[in-house]
């Protein structure tokens, strides 16, 4: 049975508009998509891997174990993030890679993590899985908030929160609440400084940030494949430092347990993991091993970044993030800079996303009901598709409630102005 | 019509020698008359009657005015669990003229009158140690309108011109809690009676007035139509209760009437078994023994029944009730074990045992420990004695012991004042009626006056599972407010530290740790004499007549009148 996909290099797709790549995608023309933190659009031609491949091992019988490790997807897929096969797995989604790193480290009751109160669910529920299994005390920072939040500030709130005790740091790639793209490579060398390991959910950064997560330094990253990355639902990326450069992260590799393992040896141990930047045991077969899986889903991921590939990552990179100034400037013009949640003037911190208050009352920040209807008017009154965020913000004893617009590269401005020049009004008139 | 199907009609009669301590939800507390409260106040999460106590949806809230319990996945819970938003649900009615539709704003005001300083909430530190800015409220309400005859609109004119910044309305059925620190027991503490919705027409009246008492409104399936405080009540159907806005209650029987008289249990079973009443009011009168072998309900947290309150600010024998010491010599004198003879007698068919700390088994931060022990739990008057003359009191003192004078109350009462007696002290035993009884208690003037010295209640926890502050907040927080439930006004700067530093982890093991020290702590002072721990609490007897009698743990195993319906006499 066929297992290989047909990567066909479109050179065209390296110079082809804006307008024309934004045909490659799935997308209702009567709609408005600006929620790709929560689901991207995927590829028609990502679709068609899927289901081509689905067709393909439909009623077979070949030995569906050896392709369940994904060699070559895997393979494939981790040059792009500056990595080897060795430290990438292909999972189910983010929450799973964040659950299968926290549960894999050995942590105990002299053990504290640092994070924040921004996280995801994912990240915040395995913490405190974590303590009220094993006792390790979590401790949460809040991190600032607004348009004149700097990458400083941001590395300081986590100095400040460090204890001895403190034996991993765990921060979003790019915060999902206000959308700050966290200064990755300076909290990693923090964090090494003090010997402590990283762990990144990167939901929001496949696919949109060209990266090399080897040079950031990072231990460990979550990513998704169906966010900015446009793959699959049902897709994610996770990164496992399995070898020591120590130009990028000089500390040894943190014992780690592959859970959720068939591979894991039924005697004995694993292969002793390398101190050099050699590899010694291969931790993403290990991880990869969960029994059979589905070969359509590595597949379609596998082909939407090679389709990212054939258009760029960094053009990607780019436009993705020029998008996101663009809606963050044409934000401050409609709303005002006050009403900004996410960074704005250290485009260290720029991320496709902006959160921001739409209503002009002050109290409106933290009516949960105003946002809610503000957004359901959106999508049925005009097709736009954006979300509602809460999180706290320090200082105030309220929950806040905003708005989050994410840009991609198959946004163009006009969509941009149209979209939130409506989200003014709407605001006024609710206001 | 066959018993398993329920039948509409008929008086339900509730015959014995109990009383409500209040008919006001706002400071009602005793769980006897939570029966009645239940029937005509609701909150936004109540408990659900489950015959099965081993169930554990016997003892979780469950959605009563609320439209759903708010979780992080319905955006009712904030990411961290400071910030509950709760949604109405639409179509609840209150009995006013015309019906008028049950809006958050009546949840802030029931909020707000459980601080009035005239007769609050008997656990208002549940609330003000966990909702934003309510003790502030409080705080200033006792400030602004520091007498307790104070006038409806002076109270009034406080509540409307002041917010709890913690309770905000976003609309007329939307309310936003906002915590001082994530609690997991929130949920239980909001279906306190206390937190009921008050309409507005209770801006007019006097917390718990007789003019109260007679304009009482309802938004639950039964009004009250008749009350004389601590002799008779009555509750009809509340014609615009609407079932289908209603998950837990029902409007079987037509009627609920209550008649109070005293009579010892013998007399109150005979009523039942004759036919002549359907179920005792207060009276411990049980069904056979035989009939209830095994008991899940003895699984849960045991209740303290009785216990001793020492008056701690009692002027009487220069002050001698405020001295530890003189608490600590007092402790040794009981003989717990003739306690419980007397209630042995009355075949109460419950599980009791000596107690021997605030926190009886069964409940969080309860670790078994005895600062008194003495051989057969039989008390040791001699000991007693000697530590009084150490404390500088050999000639013993005179305490007034007040008791109620119903059921084994004065039986209690002899007993445990023939055990000081031997010690030397002499007793004055204060006998007084059900009725009065508890509002006499919550009212700490009566023992800054030195009224009393010495009384013997009885407490049963509000909820069970995590119940760490159940026992030790209300009764041993400082508080001197009418309307405490800590009778005996103790207080330890210590104790009110630990019991925030509890009440600050979400930590269950950490949580526990801190509430045993309380409970260490409150023994080793004294506040207490631990008399006996009952099994929550005895299968109570039902006439013959009376179907779907289901016990509620929550309020001390009484039944849920709203379910049961009535059999035609045989």
């Amino acid at each position: 049975m066929a297992l290989s996909i047909d990567f066909d290099v479109d050179t065209d797709l390296a110079s082809a508009s804006w307008e024309r790549i934004r045909d490659i995608f799935a997308l209702d023309p009567t709609t408005t998509h600006l929620n790709t933190g929560t689901i991207g659009a995927i590829p028609h031609e990502v679709a068609e891997t899927y289901e081509q491949v689905t067709r393909e091992w439909a009623g077979g019988l070949a030995n569906i174990y050896p392709p369940s490790l994904y060699p070559d997807y895997r393979a494939r897929i981790a040059p792009d993030f500056g990595v080897d096969q060795d430290e990438l797995v292909i999972c189910h989604n983010a929450t799973e890679g964040i659950s299968r790193i926290i549960a894999g480290l050995d942590l105990g009751p002299d053990d504290a993590v640092l994070t924040t109160s921004h996280e995801c669910f994912s990240v915040l529920s395995n913490f405190n899985l974590a303590h009220n299994r094993f006792g390790v005390r979590v401790d949460l920072v809040t991190l600032p908030s607004g348009p004149d939040v700097t990458a400083e500030q941001v590395v300081a709130t986590f100095e400040a929160a460090l204890t001895p005790r403190t034996k991993v740091m765990a921060f979003a790639a790019t915060t999902l609440f206000t959308g700050t793209r966290m200064p990755i490579r300076a909290l990693c060398d923090l964090a090494q400084r003090h010997g402590v390991i990283t762990i990144a959910d990167g939901a929001l950064l496949p696919g949109v940030l060209d990266v090399n997560l080897r040079e950031l330094g990072l231990d460990f990253l979550a990513g998704s494949g169906s966010k900015f990355q446009c793959g699959p639902l049902g897709t994610g990326l996770l990164y496992v430092r399995n070898k020591v450069f120590p130009e990028h992260n000089p500390l040894p590799l943190p014992r780690f347990w592959p859970v959720v393992s068939t591979w894991y040896p039924l005697v004995g141990d694993m292969p002793k993991r390398t101190t050099t930047s050699v590899e010694t045991c291969n931790m993403g077969d290990y991880l990869q091993s969960a029994g059979s899986a589905s070969i359509a889903r590595a597949a379609a991921l596998a082909k939407a970044c090679e389709v990212w590939n054939r258009i760029g990552r960094r053009r990607i990179e780019e436009r993705a993030l020029e998008l996101g100034w663009y809606a963050k400037r044409r934000v401050v013009q409609l709303f005002g800079e006050s009403a900004l949640y996410s960074p704005l003037h250290d485009a260290r911190l720029h991320a496709p996303l902006v959160a921001f208050k739409p209503f002009r009352a002050p109290e409106d920040a933290w009516n949960i009901n105003k946002i809610m209807r503000f957004v359901d008017r959106l999508e049925s009154e005009h097709r736009i598709w954006i979300r509602w965020v809460e999180f706290d913000v320090p200082g105030s004893p309220h929950m806040h409630y905003a708005a989050r617009v994410c840009t991609h590269l198959f946004n163009h401005h006009d969509e941009i102005d149209r979209a939130l020049e409506v989200m003014a009004r709407l605001a006024d008139e609710m206001s | 019509m066959s018993s398993s199907e329920p039948r509409r009609g008929g008086t339900l009669r509730l015959y014995g020698p109990g009383s409500m301590d209040h008919l006001d939800p706002a400071s009602a507390y005793y769980a006897l008359g939570h029966q009645i409260t239940r029937l005509f106040a609701r909150q936004l999460f109540t408990y659900p009657a489950v015959a099965d106590l081993r169930d554990w949806r016997a003892i979780t809230p469950v959605p009563d005015v609320a439209a759903e319990v708010p979780t992080t996945y319905n955006a009712g819970l904030s990411v961290n669990h400071l910030t509950y938003t709760v949604r109405l649900r639409r179509g609840v009615r209150w009995d006013t003229a015309p019906p008028r539709e049950v809006t958050a704003h009546d949840f802030v005001r029931g909020f707000k009158r459980m601080c009035n300083p005239v007769c609050g909430a008997g656990a208002i530190g549940y609330f003000t140690s966990t909702i934003r800015g309510m003790a502030e409220f409080a705080a200033a309400y006792a400030a602004a309108v520091p007498h307790p005859d104070a006038s409806a609109a002076e109270l009034a004119g406080f509540q409307d011109s002041h917010e709890i910044s913690g309770i905000r309305v976003l609309d007329e059925w939307t309310l936003v809690f906002e915590l001082i620190r994530p609690a997991a027991d929130f949920l239980h503490v909001l279906a306190m009676p206390f937190a009921s919705a008050a309409p507005v027409e209770y801006d007019a009246l006097v917390p718990d007035s007789d003019r109260f008492r007679r304009e009482v409104r309802s938004d639950g399936p039964y009004r009250v139509v008749d009350y004389d405080h601590g002799r008779y009540l009555r509750l009809e159907r509340n014609p615009v209760w609407d079932k289908s806005t209603d998950d837990v209650r029902n409007q079987h029987v037509d009627a609920v009437e209550v008649v109070m008289e005293r009579a010892d249990p013998v007399e109150v079973g005979r009523k039942i078994n004759s036919g002549a009443a359907d179920l005792s009011w207060a009276s411990p009168v049980t069904e056979p023994y035989e009939a209830n072998p095994t008991d899940p309900g003895n699984e849960l947290g045991y209740a303290l029944n009785p216990y001793l309150v020492f008056n701690t600010v009692s002027p009487n024998n220069g002050g001698a009730l405020g001295k530890p010491e003189v608490r600590r010599a007092l402790a040794w004198a009981f003989d717990k074990m003739a306690v419980l003879d007397i209630y042995d007698r009355l075949a109460a068919g419950t599980v009791m045992r000596a107690a021997r700390s605030a926190i009886p088994a069964g409940n969080a931060g309860y670790e078994p420990f005895d600062l008194y022990p003495t051989p057969g739990d039989r008390g040791d008057p001699d000991r007693c004695r000697a530590l009084l003359a150490e404390a500088g009191y050999p000639d013993g003192l005179t305490l007034t012991y007040l008791h109620r004078d119903v059921d084994a109350n004065p039986e209690v009462a002899k007993s445990c004042a023939a055990d000081l007696e031997r010690a030397g002290v002499t007793v004055d035993l204060l006998p007084m009626g059900h009725a009065d009884y508890y509002a006499y208690l919550q009212d700490p003037a009566n023992a800054e006056a030195g009224a009393w010295d010495l009384t013997s209640p009885s407490w049963t926890p509000d909820w069970f599972g995590d119940n760490g502050r159940a026992f030790l907040q209300p009764m041993f927080q400082t508080n001197r407010a009418r309307g405490t439930s800590n009778y005996g006004c103790y207080s330890n700067p210590e104790v009110d530290r630990l019991i925030d530093q509890a009440l600050a982890t979400v930590d269950e093991d950490r949580a526990h740790v801190i509430w045993h020290r309380v409970d260490e702590l409150v023994m080793r002072d004294a506040a207490i004499v631990p008399i006996l721990e009952h099994a929550p609490t005895i299968p109570h007897l039902k006439g013959k007549r009376v179907r779907n009698a289901i016990a509620m743990p929550t309020i001390d195993r009484w039944f849920d009148l709203s379910n049961l319906w009535l059999e035609p006499a045989p």
